[in-house]
């Protein structure tokens, strides 16, 4: 099991008292699974993905990746675990504007202390089909094209878990389908895990397993894999 | 890869794609360094010059100065010097350029023997200093040759003797250049001295004895040891050590204030480079936050932002040091007439590695206090906007960054000082200022944002609004401009007084011709002559010499080196020009006391005197003290009466001690008087006949003397400003970054009022208002701070009276604004030529 949530809950504490965000949180994600968390907006789905990277604590409950918690990791075992089993695709793409699609693909590797990092960026690239943007820059690139860069860098560590956070929600419908397809493939490809963060029911029908939240909770009870 | 590879290659990318930024960002400082090398170099290369000259700096190993020539059967000491001298005279008088239209107040020096033992005196044609006194000619300085136009071999007459110019005087060992601007110096034998018939009994003649001394004899040692004896002979002495600490008192004065300007324009390029800082960094916080979900670690991440903070200061430092090395070159040039040494323009390699380490360590603290801020971002801003966790949590080490960047500010400034204690009162006064503008900015800025506007102009509230756009640096913008204001307004208001106190002299009711050592008998000679020229007579002032030697009843002699008497040794060897008179003149005013016009009594009695308020504090008296005279071997007792406040910048004769009326009359006395002259010529016309007919008289035309003095300053403000330029550099450079820097901020608005509908036109107002206000509140804040600063400057430090120039500030200021807008323009420039769209789009995807 690469991801497991138990009974997690989050609140957050203000002037105007405490605010609960998620509540009582359960489910797990496998090798190569796909997973989605869908509901409308506030119910918690970037909480609970934030929480899921380790990016966020749990106020209550407990989150295990590969068995250990997130609770028990230092900052620089999360940061670890962050570059090397976990990958991210934004809704915002998020490249560094002053690197170029190559480099924006190299930096993960190169984090990782990879030595053959360029050459596994450009392979990369030749599959999410951007060989010829390779030296391009972020503005010099559409919408479809920086997430597709997003995409390789997602997968340029061979994560064992892939966080895609509304990955079409800044594309047109043709290009949501083309990134869309190139997710799934390449989550067959790299037996990667999949986590969806979605509030578009195609794509969340596209996964295996689905989480539905309302007012922080889970609504449906996902099917155990 | 390990962290520090890494940190390293993103900032060479960075720098690949946004190199031109970097480099924006470290021109800031470079001004700062650049004048730091140079004070540094120069500080160094003055230094190797006084070690190398400095026994030319005084021309011999020991001198003895006084008033009396001395004899070894009337001063017996000097048989305790039995080694090489050489005798000089000194004594001021008229030079009159036969043939020619002209005669000037010279300082006359004749040398027996072999002085100047170390140096030599640089003559044109060079063989002119040795033959002059075979020739029987003089040496004349080369400035006052140049002012009235004579050539070797033509006639001046000094006294009564006629002497024929040998060469130019070009430089006297230990003497500036720049002193013959004030006082021209002529040299003529030792043995033509008495062929002039100047110096008699009682004329004002300097006495010198210079020794070459064995190596093994210590010429300090021996003045200490005698100098009880040599008080009391009212002889001084000067030797290699004293004149290096004196020079180098005078030089560290000089260092201070270029080492102010240094750290002044490294400071505000400082600043400057954090202001930009502050926006870069808040452009990376997302790319922070990303390298974060990609796994970079705390190390990761501070490495990069220490490498950026690095490579913007080394950029900065290394610019500066290349422009520093060639103002170290070209500075001494600028200043050489002011030094008493040869200078020669080298790079001083030292200096220049010395001031790099210190720029750098200061560019950098203030390139990565802005970064601080992102040590500990957290990538949860990639998913939440908005989120402000990250400067929550950077603010420790925000405070630990301001802490340390404080640290290394004190310590850089410190460094660059000669005490401990100036480096402190630099510190203090900088900060005190930078305080104030800041405050008095803000205060501003608060006052105008709760104008009621809303009447005006859309494009005016605009525009006035724009200020206070969030990241738009107006509060930077405001102070660099306003010190810059500041400098300005401050400098030309005290120079607008000072040239006010010379045209007020200089008014044709007021004298501008002062004749001097008038004797009783020469007194209506000289007004026949005045009339005959039709010179208007003025106030004849008579003056007596006379020393002080007790206060209340204490031997002053006694005083002397005793420091808990406070009194300095030349108020007590100060040989006093008094004068009597029964009325107080408009430019002096009693302060304590009362002032006594006649005292019947003559000197039998105690004499009620009045006494200038600073030789009062000089010598610890105050009204009622005692204070006996010695005039001309007379004792005279007098009581302090009253003080006296002295307008001293009203260029008349004024004195330390005045006597009433009725007390002096009868003592031996020479005469000053005043007189107005129409013209220079005919003022020139009316010396030399003068000269002719009474040699020992002489002629001041203050005209000739305030050209002088306005030469002389004009110099050093040239220096001063090229100095200064540094400072106004750095404040230009940290306005133009500041606007650059917001420069996508005042794109996008445009983009969004263009969509909105608004007219090319409406924009470009916008904009130039907005431009103006930051000039307007700049200069304003500029201006209120200058006022009361140069007043203080101009009346208690330079006891000027204040001239207030209305046109002079409106000038400046609207210079300051035009430039705002300018360089605002610039930064504006290409507004239209941006996509409207792609504007709004790049921002919604920021």
């Amino acid at each position: 099991m690469i991801l497991e949530c138990r009974q997690v809950n989050k609140s957050f504490v203000s002037d105007a008292g405490t605010l609960p965000i998620l509540n009582d949180i359960s489910f797990s994600v496998l090798e190569a699974d796909t997973l989605s968390i869908v509901g409308p907006s506030g119910s918690g789905k970037t909480t609970l993905l934030a929480l899921c990277a380790g990016l966020d604590d749990a106020t209550s409950g407990e989150i295990l990746f590969e068995g250990k918690s997130f609770a028990e990791m230092n900052e620089n075992e999360r940061a670890y675990i962050r570059n090397r089993k976990i990958g991210f695709v934004f809704q915002s793409f998020h490249l560094i504007a002053s690197l170029s699609a190559l480099e924006n693909v190299m930096v993960s590797l190169e984090l990782s202390g990879d030595r053959e990092a360029k050459s596994k960026s450009l392979e990369l690239l030749e599959r999410v089909g951007l060989q010829h943007r390779v030296n391009h820059l972020p503005a010099q690139m559409s919408g479809g094209e920086q997430q597709r860069v997003a995409i390789a860098r997602a997968f340029a560590n061979r994560p064992a878990l892939v966080f895609a956070d509304e990955p079409t929600g800044n594309l047109d419908e043709e290009t949501s389908h083309m990134i869309e397809q190139l997710l799934f493939d390449m989550n067959k490809e790299f037996q990667t895990a999949l986590v969806l963060v979605t509030h578009n029911l195609n794509l969340a029908n596209r996964t295996a397993r689905s989480v539905t939240l309302s007012g922080g909770r889970m609504i449906d009870r996902v099917p155990t894999p | 890869m390990n962290a520090f590879l890494w940190a390293n290659r993103m900032v060479q990318r960075e720098i690949r794609r946004n190199g031109w930024r970097f480099l924006t960002f470290s021109l800031a400082v470079s001004l700062g360094v650049a004048a730091l090398v140079t004070t540094e170099g120069f500080a160094i290369n003055v230094d190797q010059a006084m070690r190398v000259q400095s026994k030319s700096l005084v021309g011999a190993d020991l001198i003895l100065s006084g008033n009396q020539e001395m004899r070894p059967e009337t001063f017996p000491l000097l048989n305790d010097l039995p080694f090489e001298n050489s005798s000089l005279v000194s004594f001021a008088s008229m030079v009159q350029f036969t043939g020619k239209e002209g005669t000037r107040l010279a300082r006359i020096r004749a040398i027996d023997g072999g002085f100047p033992y170390y140096g030599e005196l640089e003559t044109d044609p060079p063989e002119a200093s040795q033959e002059f006194v075979h020739q029987m000619g003089a040496l004349v300085d080369s400035g006052l040759m140049n002012q009235f136009s004579i050539e070797i071999g033509d006639e001046i007459l000094i006294g009564e003797s006629k002497f024929t110019v040998s060469g130019r005087l070009l430089k006297i060992p230990g003497e500036a250049a720049l002193i013959s601007s004030v006082g021209p110096r002529v040299f003529i034998p030792f043995s033509a001295i008495d062929r002039t018939e100047l110096v008699k009994k009682g004329s004002r003649v300097t006495y010198r004895k210079a020794f070459r001394t064995p190596v093994d004899f210590d010429a300090d040692a021996w003045a200490e040891k005698h100098k009880q004896s040599l008080r009391a002979a009212n002889v001084s002495w000067d030797t290699v050590v004293k004149r290096r600490e004196n020079i180098g008192d005078s030089l560290d004065n000089l260092f201070t204030f270029l080492n102010l300007i240094g750290i002044a324009a490294l400071l505000i390029g400082g600043m400057g480079v954090a202001s930009s800082m502050m926006l870069f960094a808040r452009s990376k916080l997302k790319t922070i936050a990303l390298l974060r979900c990609l796994g970079a670690t705390s190390r990761h991440v501070m490495l990069m932002l220490v490498a950026y903070a690095l490579v913007i200061a080394l950029m900065g430092t290394l610019l500066g040091l290349a422009l520093g090395v060639v103002t170290q070159l070209a500075f001494p040039a600028m200043i050489r007439e002011f030094l008493p040494m040869e200078i020669e323009a080298k790079v001083i390699w030292s200096a220049v590695a010395r001031a790099g380490a210190v720029s750098l360590a200061m560019a950098f603290c203030f390139a990565l206090v802005p970064f601080s801020k992102l040590w500990s971002v957290t990538p949860l801003i990639l998913l939440r906007q908005g989120s402000h966790a990250a400067a929550k949590r950077g603010s420790r080490m925000e405070r630990i960054a301001i802490a340390v960047t404080l640290c290394v500010v004190v310590v850089a400034t410190m460094l660059q000082s000669p005490s401990w204690t100036l480096g402190l009162t630099i510190l203090s006064a900088f900060a005190g200022i930078l305080l104030v503008v800041m405050a008095v900015a803000y205060l501003l800025m608060r006052v105008l944002r709760r104008l009621p506007l809303g009447r005006l102009p859309f494009a005016f509230r605009q525009g006035l609004s724009n200020i206070y756009r969030p990241h738009n640096q107006s509060l930077m913008v405001i102070v660099a401009v306003g010190l810059v204001t500041f400098a300005i307004v401050n400098h030309m208001l005290v120079h607008n007084s000072l040239v006010g106190q010379f045209e007020q002299s200089q008014r044709a009711d007021r004298p501008n011709l002062i004749l001097f050592d008038i004797q009783s008998d020469q007194r209506t000679a000289v007004d026949e002559l005045a009339q005959a020229h039709q010179l208007l007579i003025g106030e004849c002032i008579p003056m007596v010499t006379m020393r002080l030697t007790h206060r209340n009843q204490t031997p002053l002699i006694e005083l002397i080196g005793d420091e808990s008497s406070q009194i300095p040794e030349w108020a007590v060897r100060w040989e006093y020009r008094s004068s009597y008179r029964a009325t107080l003149r408009e430019t002096e005013k009693v302060t304590a006391g009362s002032w006594v016009a006649h005292f019947e009594a003559g000197i039998e009695g105690t004499v009620p005197v009045s006494i200038e308020t600073s030789i009062a504090e000089t010598l610890h008296v105050e009204v009622g003290d005692q204070l006996t005279f010695d005039i001309q071997g007379i004792p005279v007792e007098t009581q302090i009466a009253s003080l006296r406040e002295v307008d001293w910048q009203s260029m008349q004769p004024n004195f330390y001690i005045l006597f009433p009326a009725g007390v002096l009359e009868d003592a031996p006395q020479i005469f000053v008087q005043a007189m107005t002259a129409k013209s220079l010529d005919v003022s020139s016309k009316f010396q030399q006949e003068l000269v002719q007919q009474l040699p020992n008289v002489s002629a001041v035309d203050l005209r000739l003397l305030l050209s002088s003095i306005d030469d002389v300053v004009g110099k050093a403000r040239f220096a001063v400003r090229f100095m200064a330029a540094f400072f106004m550099g750095a404040a230009f450079i940290v306005l133009a970054t500041s606007l650059f820097n917001t420069r996508f901020e005042r794109v996008e608005e445009a983009s969004i009022l263009r969509a909105l509908g608004a007219k090319r036109s409406q924009v470009t107002a916008v904009l130039a208002f907005e431009f103006m206000a930051l000039g307007s509140i700049s200069t304003l804040l500029g201006v209120l701070i200058a006022v009361p600063t140069s007043y203080l400057i101009s009346t208690r430090l330079l006891n000027l009276s204040y001239q207030w120039s209305t046109g002079l500030i409106a000038a400046i200021a609207l210079t300051v604004v035009g430039v705002t807008m300018f360089i605002g323009s610039l930064s504006a420039w290409g507004v239209w030529r941006r996509n409207v769209m792609q504007v709004l789009r790049s921002e919604a995807n920021a």
